[in-house]
């Protein structure tokens, strides 16, 4: 299944966002797999899984991770966007994951 | 003023950068989130030994329990394992993160930073027997597994590997087979000679150290480097600059612990592990900073305290957005998690709220500080995952101490009375619940 991969500092205070696009992702009947994890663990993921991850979306809080995390994720054409602070602050799970699905579809 | 202020978040963002991304910052990092189980693993001991087990504090001091008496070897075999051999992991673990950051593609660096580090220490103790002293060879004195010997397991773990990878990519060193010869052999062929020369250098240096100074390798990295630290963060002033900064990283939006982890892990879960050690034992407990103290007094709800922002919002707020935004962080906000509190309300480049977010952790922790040093506290001798909600953490990391309850419940009540008064000025104040997208935050200013 398609992946839209979600990180912030420890997995955990993404996992609302996670909830809420999920819901979203549900009323529109799209097919992801939506999760959260450490932004340290972005290139074990990756290793493990680069074939269907569609998009990577880094929490506001873990933005200077956004270059390192470009270089491990270009290989692969995957592209990776820092959430809008505001979104991710209100947990809106439809506009984050609208944004997730157009960046998706930059996917090489 | 935007401008300026856009140029000193970009400065800022610039330093998170460098700290998130330096390689032995990160291996560091990373090693100590994977050894936080063996912590909590240990504190599970250290607390069924102490509530269950234990013939005077424990259950086994009714008499029909006082058989469980006999099992108090099961946890203090747990408790050796885990919290007094936790340099040993920490050495092996920053080894293996460091290698694989330095695209060494095998578990191998962690072996190498044990056997660089084990090299460096002496194995043989003195012990007094009869008031006479004896010497005992071949053993692992605990001060070396415990955390009395992380930084010099740190540091080794950290050199050892370094010269590893750099002798490793050194085209000489490598031992070539033919092609016809398996990969896997070659692969171990060719860290013999880097390996070699690694602990060679390790172990001389150890060696030259101990000959010329008189001094072994382990006291001097412990007087001159790590003893200072823990008495810089176990003064007050330390543990509150070191909050400052992770607040200040915060208000930008950037995640501060994370800014700070490479200094509050070792020090912290250091200071942690000796206290669960010395509570174990029976001893006095010697650390009143520690990682429990960290997250009782000064980081109840999430960083800021911002428990007392939301009540403050509740018991306050007139804005509609602001009150919804609080009542969906409440739920997060239990585990200490609040990052909707700071994207969300918002705290991040707020200039109003910015106040109380980087003042209230200071002063809760300095009435924590006061509370534990008077007596009405007890010190933390338990570690407890930082995501136990408030109350609870407080008595299962004192081991029960109702004054850190009641120490908590003053810190969560000063944090209320000083994020109030910002709470009306932000009723007052138009436009604040529209900041911070990055555009607009800066306007605001």
């Amino acid at each position: 299944m398609k992946r839209i991969l979600l990180a912030c500092s420890a997995g955990m205070s993404t996992s609302m966002v996670v909830s809420k696009m999920k819901k979203a992702a549900e009323t529109l009947g799209e097919e992801y797999y939506i999760y959260a994890i450490p932004e340290g663990a972005i290139e074990e993921e990756l290793q493990a899984h680069h074939d269907e991850v569609v998009v990577i979306m880094l929490g506001p809080q873990v933005r200077f991770a956004r270059r390192a995390t470009e270089k491990r994720a270009a290989p692969y054409g995957i592209p990776v966007d820092v959430m809008d602070v505001r979104l991710y602050g209100t947990a809106d799970g439809e506009k984050l994951l609208q944004k997730a699905l157009q960046l998706a579809k930059q996917r090489q | 003023m935007g401008k300026k202020m856009d140029k000193f978040t970009g400065a800022l963002e610039g330093v998170a950068y460098t700290i998130s991304n330096q390689k032995h910052i990160k291996a560091i990092k990373q090693s100590f989130v994977t050894l936080m189980p063996v912590i909590i693993v240990g504190a599970f001991a250290v607390l069924v030994e102490n509530m269950i087990l234990d013939p005077e504090t424990g259950l086994a001091a009714f008499r029909m329990f006082s058989f469980l008496a006999e099992l108090q070897g099961i946890m203090s075999a747990i408790n050796y394992a885990t919290l007094n051999f936790i340099t040993i992991a920490a050495v092996v673990l920053i080894g293996i993160e460091l290698g694989r950051i330095n695209g060494l593609k095998s578990l191998f660096p962690g072996l190498m930073a044990l056997m660089s580090y084990i090299s460096v220490i002496p194995t043989t103790v003195f012990l007094e027997v009869d008031g006479s002293f004896q010497e005992v060879v071949n053993v692992l004195a605990r001060e070396f597994s415990d955390p009395k010997s992380l930084f010099l397991g740190m540091f080794i773990a950290l050199i050892s590997v370094e010269l590893f990878t750099w002798f490793s990519k050194m085209d000489k060193l490598t031992i070539k087979m033919p092609d016809s010869v398996p990969s896997n052999v070659t692969t171990s062929f060719a860290s013999l000679f880097p390996s070699i020369i690694t602990v060679t250098i390790i172990a001389s240096f150890g060696f030259a150290f101990h000959r010329l100074t008189g001094i072994y390798l382990h006291e001097a990295v412990y007087n001159l480097i790590q003893r200072p630290l823990e008495s810089a963060i176990q003064g007050l002033p330390g543990i509150l600059l070191l909050m400052f900064v992770a607040q200040f990283f915060w208000v930008i939006g950037i995640h501060g612990n994370q800014m700070i982890k490479p200094i509050r892990e070792p020090l912290l879960l250091g200071s942690i592990t000796v206290n669960m050690n010395a509570y174990a034992a029976g001893e006095e407990i010697p650390n009143i900073i520690t990682m429990p103290f960290w997250d009782v007094y000064m980081n109840i709800g999430g960083s800021g305290v911002t428990i007392g922002l939301l009540a403050a919002i509740f018991i306050a707020g007139k804005k509609q957005e602001m009150r919804s935004i609080a009542k969906l962080s409440a739920g997060p906000g239990i585990f200490n998690i609040n990052e909707p509190v700071i994207f969300g309300v918002p705290v991040m480049l707020n200039p109003i709220l910015a106040i109380p977010f980087i003042i209230t952790p200071l002063i809760t922790g300095t009435i924590g500080y006061i509370a534990t040093v008077i007596g009405f506290a007890d010190k933390a001798v338990v570690m407890v995952p930082w995501t136990t909600p408030p109350i609870i953490n407080a008595w299962l990391s004192t081991g029960g101490s109702w004054g850190a309850v009641v120490t908590q419940l003053i810190c969560i009540g000063a944090s209320i009375l000083i994020y109030l008064p910002f709470i009306f000025i932000a009723n007052r104040t138009r436009r604040l619940d529209e900041g911070s997208n990055d555009e607009s935050s800066t306007k605001i200013v």
